[in-house]
């Protein structure tokens, strides 16, 4: 470890307080709700970084709803359909088969929350892996179009009401007990639907109070995104997406890498799906849409598909573009006809945004330059 | 429900898709980009036949709500005068969202997240122009909705029609690619794009001139899916992009008659699954085809991306070093 | 270190060719080639254009199967290895329309290729942990140190695609050399160039291979220059090989002469 201090040294950290600061700032700054907040951050930003990731080796995936549906479907599963709850006592009981984990908390334990981050991450990896194995054969359009369509196949998936032996729990509704099955992923009402009142278990009491999860998180992964690009992993991904061959002539093995990225990304949406399924209380396969991959694309190009900071801008803008709108709709003295225009045009200033991005601002809003002078790369200067 | 019965309807479909996913070959075969508006365009002509019959848009506080265009056109006027006017939209969506990438030499993600950007437009604007109520659609002859049986087999004459229009349009344009000059001259590109310049042609307008076509073909498919169905609304177009990409992919991306015969064979399939129900006795599984039946176009994708990575009649492709 | 003296006590060739044949439908581009470079040897390869060069240049380092035949490396097979396997190898290469990492700088480029001598992996990378640091001070040293000999220091921090023409060709050697490779594949070096700066590379490439003790094959068009460059030559022509040998013999092979010739008048 040197001692010696330099301006490259200092201005890195100065520049990472600085961003948590604003994150920090967003998270108290009134005006906006806690819950949009908290989309905004996780399937606004973790969402974009997680449709990053594979833009980082040059491949086009779409595949990001599918993990972000795991990550949601894991905290259902976990909280509704395996956690037990009791009532009188308020514990929340896991069973495992021969022994059971108690907590007793009266919130829904951090713990679980923790054991859904992880369970959920872990399948998404395996989907991930599952489309990876696609991706090594397949570049371009081709892949994209691969992902699309894995998501549209998992959606149909959880919609089942019984896939082979797995029938998932008896419908409450079904008052008669004439042994009608919900589907093993809960069917089209999806988690926890009727099976729970009030929704998904809460681990914390208010909305904005989800932030203390997601921040941390969103730091973490930003952190760990800004490490990989400057380390030999991210110039390895960066080789592989200027010029594959040349890559490969170079030692670099592509398809490692490729499917590296893959499963960075199913980890991250992953994690978006888990927080945010308890943050809005249900669970269902319309979470995965064909938008929602638009928008997450759209956030990592938008903001800048070069650096870690591009996606994270970009994504939170076209999540919380919507009340951007209301709140400019809100202004005083405004015509109604006008009001009501921007209340509902959200979709089309998105995609507004998108064209002339792509048109003018091709290397996004927030320019690497800037990324490079905040965080400067080691080595610039000669030893 | 007989196997030909099943056979029957998913020509109808297949049709459509066929139809529909030529528009994305054409653009995809000359300039090497996935239009994702074309879904859009789908649903405009819908609109644009259903307004130009004159008919009264659906309720809600909308500039077009329960207001009708002063003329009353017949349904095949209708129809193409909408395919054409989509045409030109089209033109407008290559003019601002694909040329100024183009001539940029940008990277093809941008111009695939340009026409997402477009899509998201025209659809909303689509929905704050006359609302998102389902509109019903106007019918071609009398009681389109109605059928009829041919021995066994039941024909539901909007599906007849709908079969018929697409064999039409298709043959038309096979004249077109194979018996007309601009038409070889999109051929010529599409199959090799270095020919262009070597041919002389003005790629500029070429590229214009499959614009309006793909406009088109999109536009007549979306008109026929909503006299199918009955109603249209402003995101019908959105499951149509995703399945036409599928067939173009499953066709051999960029290959003419690959799509078509994707078109069909996706078709086809999904019409025969929806007819299938087994049960699987030592789970207790009851198999219903028809829940399965949205996930064809995808599975099909899949499964011949792994056997065929280049499509049902592509041709593997070099890399040049 | 004298090449000559290497010759001499060397028994296996670095680089062997046995009947090398690559078909593409049914064209043959590479016919039963059959050659071998010895170590230290400055190894040249011509021959008119479409003779098949660049596919044995592609074949050596993985980037197109073989149909028939088989590659050594130090009597390795190496007939259908991955081009990355090759890179493991030691023979690192450059390509005949650069190929550079155009968004990264000229150090990136170079420091890229110190992928595989380094290890580190994802999470000391992110961690930073000690391994990672010290290969991040290792590699940046001798990153800088590859540009000082190519003499692009200058050049250090500007994107690989703002520099031009000559210093991307350089770059590009450079970016070879950072694998610390044992053979250099270079295809066309000289494309593109001045006589002046013809000149000047062959000096440098023969600097390379006595500072990196390296093994060097290249392609080259102009004659003249291989002449005076290469120890050995081996001429190619419809992707067989018709001459095979020293400058001066290869020069006078008639059969050399004619295809040059064919080739001028086709």
């Amino acid at each position: 470890m040197s001692t010696h201090v330099s301006a490259l040294k200092v201005r890195p950290l100065a520049s990472g307080f600085g961003l948590i600061a604003l994150l920090v700032g967003f998270s108290v700054m009134p005006g906006l709700s806690g819950s949009v907040k908290v989309f905004m951050l996780t399937t606004g930003a973790l969402c974009s970084l997680s449709a990053y990731l594979p833009l980082m080796v040059g491949q086009l995936s779409l595949a990001s709803p599918a993990f972000y549906l795991i990550g949601g479907y894991a905290t259902g599963m976990i909280s509704v359909l395996w956690v037990k709850e009791d009532f009188d006592t308020g514990y929340w009981t896991l069973p495992l088969g021969f022994t059971k984990l108690t907590f007793t908390s009266e919130l829904y334990p951090w713990q679980l929350v923790l054991l859904e981050l992880v369970v959920g991450a872990f399948v998404a990896v395996l989907f991930g892996l599952l489309i990876g194995a696609l991706a090594l054969r397949l570049q371009g359009i081709y892949l994209a179009l691969v992902t699309i369509g894995s998501v549209e196949i998992l959606r149909i998936i959880v919609l089942q009401d019984q896939i082979g032996p797995f029938k998932g729990p008896l419908d409450p509704a079904d008052t008669a007990n004439t042994g009608v099955h919900l589907g093993p992923f809960g069917g089209a009402t999806g988690l926890p639907g009727q099976l729970r009142n009030g929704g998904m278990p809460q681990p914390v009491d208010i909305d904005h109070q989800y932030l203390y999860i997601v921040v941390p998180i969103l730091v973490l992964s930003a952190y760990f995104v800004y490490r990989l690009e400057r380390g030999r992993t991210g110039r390895a991904f960066a080789a592989i997406r200027e010029d594959e061959l040349a890559a490969s002539a170079m030692g670099i093995r592509p398809r490692y890498y490729k499917v590296l990225a893959f499963v960075i990304s199913a980890v991250f949406a992953s994690f978006a799906g888990t927080i945010y399924a308890h943050a809005q209380n249900a669970w269902s396969y319309r979470q995965a849409t064909f938008t929602l991959a638009t928008a997450m694309l759209a956030g990592a190009v938008v903001g800048g598909s070069r650096t870690f900071l591009g996606p994270i801008v970009g994504g939170m803008s076209i999540a919380g573009l919507f009340e951007l709108l209301r709140a400019v709709a809100g202004t005083d003295g405004l015509p109604s006809s006008l009001r009501e225009v921007l209340l509902n045009v959200s979709p089309f200033i998105q995609g507004l945004i998108m064209v002339l991005v792509c048109v003018f601002l091709s290397k996004g809003l927030i320019p690497p330059r800037l990324v490079e002078w905040l965080f400067p790369r080691d080595g610039r200067v000669a030893p | 429900m007989s196997l030909i019965q099943n056979l029957v309807d998913g020509l109808a479909v297949g049709s459509v898709y066929a139809l529909f996913a030529l528009g994305y070959t054409l653009i995809f075969s000359i300039l090497r980009i996935v239009n994702f508006a074309h879904g859009a365009i789908f649903t405009v002509g819908a609109y644009l036949a259903y307004g130009l019959m004159g008919k009264q848009f659906g309720g809600g506080d909308f500039p077009f709500s329960d207001k009708r265009l002063p003329i009353g056109m017949n349904f095949w006027i209708a129809m193409i005068l909408g395919a054409l006017l989509a045409g030109l939209l089209n033109v407008l969506i290559e003019y601002f969202a694909f040329r100024p990438l183009r001539n940029r030499g940008a990277d093809t993600l941008l111009s695939l997240v340009s026409s997402l950007g477009v899509s998201l437009m025209v659809s909303n604007l689509i929905q704050n122009l006359v609302g998102s109520d389902p509109l019903s659609s106007p019918e071609p002859l009398p009681n389109t909705r109605a059928s009829f049986d041919l021995g066994e087999v039941n024909i539901q004459t909007a599906r007849l029609l709908t079969f018929g229009v697409a064999v039409v349009v298709m043959s038309l344009l096979w004249y077109l690619l194979n018996r007309t000059r601009t038409g070889k001259a999109l051929k010529a590109v599409s199959e090799d794009s270095t020919t262009s310049s070597l041919l002389g042609i003005s790629t500029n307008r070429l590229i214009l001139f499959t614009f309006i076509l793909c406009g088109f073909l999109g536009a007549i498919a979306g008109t026929m899916v909503s006299t199918i169905s009955g109603t249209s609304g402003p995101y019908m177009g959105s499951q149509y992009a995703l399945i036409g990409l599928a067939v173009i992919v499953v066709g051999g991306l960029g290959d003419i008659a690959g799509t078509v015969i994707a078109g069909f064979l996706i078709g086809i399939l999904q019409s025969l699954v929806a007819g299938v129900r087994f049960r699987i006795g030592f789970w207790d599984w009851n198999f219903v085809g028809s829940q399965w039946k949205d996930a064809i176009p995808f599975l099909t994708l899949v499964v011949v991306l792994m056997l065929r990575p280049q499509g049902l009649l592509g041709r593997a492709q070099i890399q040049k070093v | 270190m004298s090449s000559a003296a290497d010759l001499s006590s060397s028994v296996m060739p670095v680089l062997e060719a046995r009947d090398a044949t690559r078909r593409f439908g049914g064209l043959v581009a590479v016919n039963q080639v059959n050659f071998s470079v010895n170590k230290g040897e400055i190894f040249g390869l011509i021959g008119p254009n479409g003779a098949g060069k660049t596919t044995l240049f592609n074949l050596f380092t993985g980037m197109q199967p073989m149909s028939d035949g088989h590659l050594f490396n130090d009597g390795v097979d190496i007939s259908n290895l991955k081009p990355f396997e090759i890179a493991d190898r030691g023979m690192a290469r450059t390509f005949q329309n650069i190929r550079l990492f155009g968004n990264m700088t000229a150090l990136e480029n170079v420091r890229t290729a110190k992928h595989h001598s380094t290890s580190s992996g994802l999470w000391s990378d992110v961690l930073g942990l000690p391994k990672a640091q010290r290969e991040r001070k290792e590699t940046i040293e001798q990153s800088w140190e590859l540009l000082r000999l190519t003499g692009l220091m200058h050049r250090a921090n500007d994107d690989a695609r703002s520099l031009p023409y000559g210093e991307q060709r350089r770059l590009e050697i450079a970016r070879a050399l950072s694998l610390n490779p044992k053979v250099l594949l270079l295809d066309e070096p000289a494309a593109g160039m001045n006589p002046s700066e013809k000149v000047e590379l062959t000096d440098f490439i023969r600097f390379v291979r006595d500072e990196f003790t390296l093994t060097v094959m290249l392609i080259e068009h102009n004659v003249k220059l291989v002449m005076s460059l290469c120890d050995r030559i081996a001429v190619l022509n419809f992707g067989q090989l018709i001459a095979l040998g020293e400058p001066h013999h290869v020069q006078n092979n008639p059969a050399v002469i004619e295809a040059y010739l064919g080739g001028e008048q086709a």
